[in-house]
């Protein structure tokens, strides 16, 4: 009967303590860290000086067109590019192929978060405007 | 002798002709009667072939380079060799010819004319056979050769011929390391090709080397050129980041930020609100964020009811100027409704933010209903959720999901969090932080649940009201 007891005292111990153990893991699961409050930095360009200055398209000034161009980059955490893509074109094949051929060979500063470099897409816009 | 210091006064010479980095947009040059000689010459040339055909080879190019110029009414027949066709028969004839120091400099000469004319593949063909001849004559590491080397990448560079660039890098890196002269546009064209070559090619410690010992002649040999030595640090730095060495690469561009605050003001106002809030957070003042966020929803709210009447005023501006064929009037009333919508956009972009910032903050309060509805209203708020707010989108799911999974909710948690790892993989790769977290949610999730291979619905259920 002693020894029934004594098992069942500690059966109720160790019941106490993992219900503890769960309550710590509930706490410790509710605290949420804002990620927005972390130290983070976009990618971008290193330096437009380092960019060949885009030339308007002969024919697409010949032909007046205008329009703006949305690039997609994916920049690797060692600020090579991954990717390019064009987000949304500007309607005219030529003025998306120079832009992107301008954006493709400048040099990049990867994204950060907390310090340390991460892969991140970033866009860019262009205006070609004649006026 | 006499023709090696020939050799150098040519290239002392010549160094100061090309003083603008080089361009190869090709520009046509009106000189109809260029093609005429070079007609006659060829001809000359081809009944008196001299030594080893070198007037042949020279006729031929002076071809190559009227043909390139010629933009007269009568078109070239399609049927004549074109320009690039003649220039490759004079290098044929260039690469049988022994080394000379005097035709190397000669061909240097025309390479570099070509150049100053836009002509780049012809200016690169014949530096390609002024360096090989050059060679020949047993000079390879003399300054001839250097020199039309130097020139021979700043063309390579221009035109994107890595192949030329990876013959030529090797000499020139080895060249710089020795060269004291003052750092003049064409050697600094050069040299920067070389560094630009490596880089691209990913040998990242010779682009290194390259750009130190740039750096280090133009603090020696031009200090006052404050933007040659921020370009060169730019440079440098972008292959430090190559080599993942990040903080030296920050720290060698800080000194060089130019101050922000460039934007439109209410642009800054914004960024502004956001780091302080985000400061806030980072010093456990959760209460001062809170304060903060809530603060900034009350002045977007009453900006969001100013745009809305501007936008109504617009619309109902540009409906009466249709009803009464004002036409003229149309084009300014259809700019005035384009300027609220883009202002109106920017606006709901804006409280989104804040609205998924201060969720976050009351999240980590345990103010778990607001931080739920925040949230939501947040979703509804971003315009493009798969491009530029593919990120701050999937940053509010994936605190929606945590959320969901600290209330027990793990088939809505788990759905989230698939959502959010299959829309930011392709973006920011295996490695980022963010899709490290989600796929430890992920299986942590399926985990819970003691079903791990049960594929998870494709979208979120609905919340229940």
């Amino acid at each position: 009967m002693r020894s029934l007891l004594l098992h069942a005292t500690l059966v109720l111990a160790a019941l106490g303590w993992s219900q503890a153990q769960a309550q710590a893991q509930g706490a410790a699961q509710s605290r949420y860290a804002p990620k927005f409050a972390r130290l983070a930095t976009d990618a971008e360009v290193v330096s437009w000086d380092l960019c060949p200055k885009p030339e308007y398209p002969r024919s697409s000034a010949r032909n007046e067109e205008e329009g703006v161009v949305t690039l997609r980059f994916i920049v690797g955490a060692d600020g090579r590019l991954l990717d390019t893509h064009i987000a949304r074109s500007s309607g005219f094949r030529a003025l998306d192929s120079a832009a992107h051929g301008s954006l493709s060979k400048c040099r990049f500063r990867p994204a950060s978060i907390n310090g340390a470099p991460v892969q991140m897409p970033m866009y860019v816009q262009y205006v070609w405007s004649l006026g | 002798m006499k023709r090696i210091v020939l050799s150098l006064l040519l290239a002392t010479a010549s160094a100061s002709a090309l003083a603008a980095p080089v361009d190869c947009s090709a520009r046509p040059r009106v000189d109809p009667a260029a093609l005429t000689r070079a007609e006659a010459a060829l001809e000359k040339a081809k009944a008196q072939p001299g030594t080893h055909g070198l007037a042949l080879a020279e006729a031929l190019a002076d071809m190559a380079g009227a043909r390139s110029r010629y933009v007269g009414k009568t078109p070239v027949p399609k049927d004549s060799s074109t320009a690039l066709d003649l220039i490759a028969r004079a290098q044929a004839i260039w690469a049988a010819a022994p080394g000379d120091a005097e035709l190397a400099t000669r061909l240097w000469k025309r390479g570099r004319r070509d150049l100053l004319d836009q002509h780049c593949p012809l200016a690169l063909a014949e530096l390609q056979s002024a360096l090989a001849i050059a060679d020949r004559s047993g000079a390879a590491a003399g300054p001839l050769a250097l020199s039309i080397a130097r020139d021979l990448a700043g063309a390579a560079a221009a035109l994107g011929d890595d192949p030329t660039l990876n013959a030529a890098a090797p000499r020139l890196l080895a060249a710089l390391e020795g060269d004291t002269a003052p750092l003049a546009q064409d050697r600094l064209d050069a040299y920067l090709a070389v560094a630009g070559y490596y880089y691209r090619t990913q040998e990242n410690a010779r682009a290194e080397q390259a750009l130190r010992r740039l750096l280090d002649k133009a603090r020696l040999a031009n200090p006052e050129d404050a933007a040659l030595q921020r370009r060169l640090h730019y440079e440098l730095a972008s292959v430090l980041y190559a080599q993942l060495r990040y903080k030296e690469a920050e720290s060698l561009i800080a000194p060089l930020a130019r101050p922000g605050g460039g934007g439109p003001a209410d642009y800054e106002a914004h960024k502004r609100l956001e780091t302080d809030m985000a400061a806030r957070v980072r010093g456990g003042d959760l209460a001062g964020a809170t304060t903060l966020g809530r603060e900034a929803l009350a002045h977007y709210a009453s900006e969001r009811e100013r745009v809305d009447a501007a936008l109504a005023e617009a619309l109902a501006a540009e409906q009466a100027a249709v009803a009464a064929n004002r036409h003229a009037e149309l084009p300014a009333a259809k700019t005035r409704v384009a300027q609220a919508r883009e202002e109106l956009n920017v606006l709901v972009t804006r409280i989104a933010d804040i609205q998924g910032n201060l969720g976050e903050v009351l999240h980590a309060r345990g103010q778990l209903d607001e931080a739920l509805d925040l949230y939501e209203k947040a979703l509804g708020g971003y315009r493009s959720p798969d491009a530029t707010h593919l990120h701050a989108v999937n940053r509010v799911r994936a605190a929606m999901g945590i959320l969901y999974r600290t209330r027990g909710d793990y088939t809505r948690a788990l759905a989230l969090q698939q959502q959010v790892q299959a829309a930011l993989l392709p973006y920011l790769g295996k490695a980022h932080p963010d899709v490290v977290e989600v796929e430890s949610e992920v299986a942590a999730l399926k985990l819970t649940m003691q079903q791990p291979d049960k594929p998870a619905p494709a979208r979120p259920a609905k919340r229940r009201k």
